[in-house]
């Protein structure tokens, strides 16, 4: 019997091809996620192992606004870990962002990709190394690197921009630099300049972001993270580089598993529409078959037989449609990076990463959803009669009812399997399964009482579609009228047939409107709170904008009212006790100016008035209703 | 079961003397009430081992309704059908299946050959569904009995129809049957080729002590039988020796 179904597969391997498609292209689409983000993963984790490969220790500022003059790196704090016994060198390190520009004001980077200026390091720290010229050795000079370089058709001695928190300054192009050994950090442009320079553009000077710390030989970087913890604030995290690096690539991680998630529902999407397109395929060459399962029943095939024939037609139809679509997932990850790059994300690829959970479940849920799609036509197989194969046009004959008994077990484990399902995917989806499955039941209750048979289902609803819909080709002719009554002579036919496509368009709508809501949800919130007309923002939305740019801005014509606002995050601890414990490890906090900013902003007040703005001084805050409450 | 077919072959004896396939008061109904059709009303008959009976009748007579019946592909309304000493009626669906694929051969008007599968695949086919060895010396023979050595790669559609029904004749008795059932063998036939197969039939019969029941409506294949039963309104009308071509015409003349 294999045999049987092997045969049919070398001998129709147009239609096996075609078929294995319908399956393939949803396993591509979920490998190439894989894929992709796997590389990107594994590129950043090599990028960022790069970065810190001669960093022991890491000292660098908790995340806060202004920060206190305690928790500032400064060359103080320099002086201090370079005191520490055990400490190789030591060197006080800037990465900010910043706006880099062309001289004619052109953006270096589209798109919201990330633009760095970074201090250069000492050379046993720095990452980069000059590929053409050499790093920079003035003030005035800047190294870029070499993807941006060439992106932006850079060349030595060429002038850049480039703009942070205080006024934008010019720098000539001494370098042009690799990260590494890749041509950019991870898809950042980075611009290097002297430590001074970096200060300048940070608008911190003699401020530094981190101290990057090489130890002794024989000093274990473990061990002089205690000792430099011992000597500096506590409000500076010291950690070893290693720690660094991991951190810093499972944050990205973190970042990137939206995309995955994002790519992977449109993978999901093209299973479920291969997987009605295999169940129609399948139905329909049963349907063709219909004398060749007579013949083999005749011949003495058992139902189990012919079921389990038509079963591994789709297991093997799966396996190739798996196959295929993980070689064209291998294919695919680089044409999508392709994509993310013609956009502007210029993502780091370092060599394909193909991990063996990405073959697993790629093959797996391929081949899983092309045996679950055949595995209803394969139960019609069955029931196939063997007088089929002595006559023409024998049909299929419709299921039989099930006994009473099987009837009861039958809801009963349908219940089972919704409420096993209502803890997965919510009350309300189980809740409407259970009064389907039930009046689908009591339905055929009723008719196992009245007759014992299953009479043909009736649809009104899909011939009166055919027919009008039908109507607008009918005009064309004989095959045009042959079309219109096709689609009308079987409607379960035309119905599953019509519901691939219905099922795939509606799972799209479905993402876009959910999407395009979010967006809504987000701009309403913006929209209703403020009453200002303009807001002027860093293009990138990560960083701030120099503080020069509200008075600046206050002064165009036509303006009558600036109100500048900083974000960032910090701790939030009930400060009545000492010790007390935290309530929010990464709460957002804003700075406001409190006279302009009522009148830009509708506070809704639950306690207080816009009055209380003009209260809070140094020490006072407001917070929202979904803040966490002081607990005293 | 694998060997009961062993039994029906070679020299008949007394108790293979006996039916081989017998039919008491069988009668079939289609439909429901008032348009309820008769197709077989009351038809006892009995098919000794290792003869050749051919069932004539016009068309509606209800002579593939009776093959239909004694096979085992159709269940009778009333009456019962004994094949090998088994009751047909009393077995279900898996049973009745086994019964088939162990102790009946069939052979089609439309050759009906797995267009995917070569002519030796498609006379083993019997004994892949079975899960049972093949005997190659019986296949050997049954293949120069046949004369398609030298095409047994080939696929059907590579065949002419001669060759397919041939095929056809060495995969209905591959696997030894108690009986060989054969709807309008020649149906579709030139009359060279349509003589070849009842000829084989004939050997099988002559030669293998086969037990072949055959319908047809072509009188000249119903003279290669032994016994010719004619069928009218469902009921049996003639039941004797079958003699010439031309007897068998009036024969079915009588009937209408």
């Amino acid at each position: 019997m294999l045999t049987l179904v092997l045969r049919g597969f070398v001998q129709r391997k147009l239609r096996v091809l075609l078929t294995a498609v319908a399956i393939a292209l949803g396993v591509a689409l979920m490998a190439g996620t894989y894929i992709l983000t796997d590389t990107i993963n594994h590129a950043f984790s090599e990028v960022f192992g790069n970065a810190y490969a001669n960093k022991s220790v890491v000292v660098s500022e908790k995340e806060t606004l202004g920060g206190s003059q305690a928790s500032l790196v400064t060359d103080a704090t320099l002086a201090r870990v370079r005191a520490v016994p055990g400490v190789a060198a030591a060197s006080g390190d800037i990465s900010t962002s910043a706006a880099l520009l062309t001289t004619s004001g052109k953006r270096l980077t589209s798109g919201g990709a990330f633009e760095l200026v970074d201090a250069l390091q000492p050379p046993r720290f720095e990452a980069f190394t000059a590929t053409v010229g050499h790093l920079p050795s003035a003030a005035g000079e800047v190294a870029i690197d070499q993807a941006s370089a060439k992106r932006n058709h850079l060349a030595l001695g060429q002038q850049i921009v480039i703009a942070g928190r205080t006024p934008a300054r010019r720098y000539t192009i001494s370098g042009i630099a690799k990260f590494a050994g890749s041509e950019s950090f991870g898809g950042t442009t980075v611009a290097l300049l002297q430590p001074s320079q970096a200060q300048y553009v940070a608008g911190e000077a003699g401020v530094y972001d981190s101290i990057n710390v090489a130890a002794s030989r024989n000093v274990a970087p473990q061990q002089l993270v205690s000792r430099v913890r011992a000597v500096l604030p506590r409000t500076l995290v010291v950690r070893t580089g290693a720690q660094e690096a991991a951190d810093q690539t499972s944050e990205l991680e973190e970042k990137l598993g939206f995309l995955r998630t994002f790519l992977l529902i449109f993978a999901y999407v093209a299973l479920v529409v291969g997987a009605f397109i295999i169940f129609n395929t399948f139905s329909i060459t049963v349907a063709q078959r219909t004398r060749e399962f007579g013949l083999l029943r005749t011949l003495g095939a058992s139902r189990a037989q012919i079921m389990r024939a038509v079963v591994q037609e789709g297991l093997l139809l799966g396996v190739i449609g798996a196959v295929i679509g993980l070689l064209l997932g291998i294919l695919l990850a680089p044409a999508l990076d392709g994509l993310f790059k013609a956009f502007g994300a210029d993502l780091p690829d370092n060599g394909t990463v193909l991990e063996a959970r990405t073959v697993v479940v790629s093959l797996g849920v391929g081949i899983v959803v092309t045996v679950l799609a055949g595995l209803f036509p394969a139960m019609r197989a069955t029931r196939v009669p063997p007088i089929a194969a002595m006559r023409e046009g024998v049909q299929i004959p419709p299921r039989p009812l099930p006994t009473r008994r099987m009837l009861i077990i039958r809801f009963m484990l349908g219940l089972a399997l919704i409420f096993g399902l209502g803890i997965v995917v919510g009350h309300g989806i189980g809740l409407l399964l259970v009064i389907l499955w039930t009046a689908r039941a009591i339905r055929l209750g009723v008719r196992l009482r009245r007759k014992g048979e299953r009479p043909p289902r009736h649809y009104r609803v899909i011939p009166a579609l055919g027919h009008a819909i039908g109507s607008l080709v009918a005009w064309r002719g004989i095959t045009g009228r042959l079309a219109r009554e096709n689609s009308v002579r079987q409607p379960g036919r035309t119905l599953v047939t019509a519901l691939a496509l219905t099922v795939g368009l509606g799972l799209v709508a479905f993402i876009s409107v959910l999407a395009a809501g979010a967006k809504t949800t987000i701009d309403n919130a913006v929209n209703r709170s403020f009453a200002g007309n303009l807001i002027v923002q860093n293009s990138h939305n990560e960083g701030g904008i120099p503080a020069a740019v509200a008075p600046a801005v206050r002064q165009v014509h036509g303006v009558e009212e600036v109100t500048a606002i900083a974000f960032t995050k910090g701790r939030v601890r009930n400060a009545s006790a000492p010790g007390a414990p935290v309530i929010d490890e990464k709460s957002a906090v804003s700075a406001i100016e409190p006279e302009s900013f009522s009148r830009m902003y509708k506070i809704k007040w639950e306690q207080g008035s816009n009055a209380t703005l003009a209260t809070l001084g140094q020490d006072g805050t407001i917070i929202t209703r979904s803040s966490p409450k002081p607990t005293n | 079961m694998t060997d009961s077919g062993r039994e029906n072959i070679g020299i008949p004896t007394p108790e293979n003397n006996q039916a081989i396939v017998q039919a008491k008061d069988l009668s079939r109904r289609y439909g429901e009430g008032e348009a309820a059709v008769d197709a077989l009303a009351g038809v006892t008959v009995g098919f000794p081992s290792g003869r050749f009976a051919a069932i004539m009748g016009p068309s509606g007579s209800g002579k593939s309704t009776l093959m239909h019946l004694l096979a085992g592909l159709d269940r009778p309304t009333s009456g019962t059908v004994t094949v090998g000493g088994v009751e047909l009626t009393t077995l279900n669906d898996r049973a009745l299946t086994q019964l088939r694929r162990d102790r009946i051969g069939f052979i089609f008007q439309t050759f009906n050959l797995l267009p995917v599968l070569s002519a030796e695949e498609n006379i083993l086919l019997p004994l892949s569904i079975a899960g049972r060895e093949v005997d190659r010396e019986w296949f050997d023979r049954l293949v120069d009995t046949v004369g398609i050595r030298n095409r047994l790669s080939h696929r059907p559609a590579e065949l002419s129809g001669g060759q397919q029904q041939r095929v056809a004749v060495a995969r209905a008795l591959i696997s030894r049957p108690a009986v060989v059932f054969a709807d309008e063998p020649s149906g579709n036939l030139d009359s060279k080729s349509s003589g070849d197969v009842l000829e084989l039939l004939r050997h099988a019969v002559d030669d293998f002590s086969q037990t072949v029941v055959m319908v047809t409506h072509d009188a000249h294949a119903a003279s290669f039988a032994d016994r010719l039963l004619v069928l009218g309104d469902g009921k049996i009308v003639h039941d004797g020796e079958a003699g010439s071509a031309e007897q068998a015409l009036d024969l079915m003349k009588a009937v209408g």
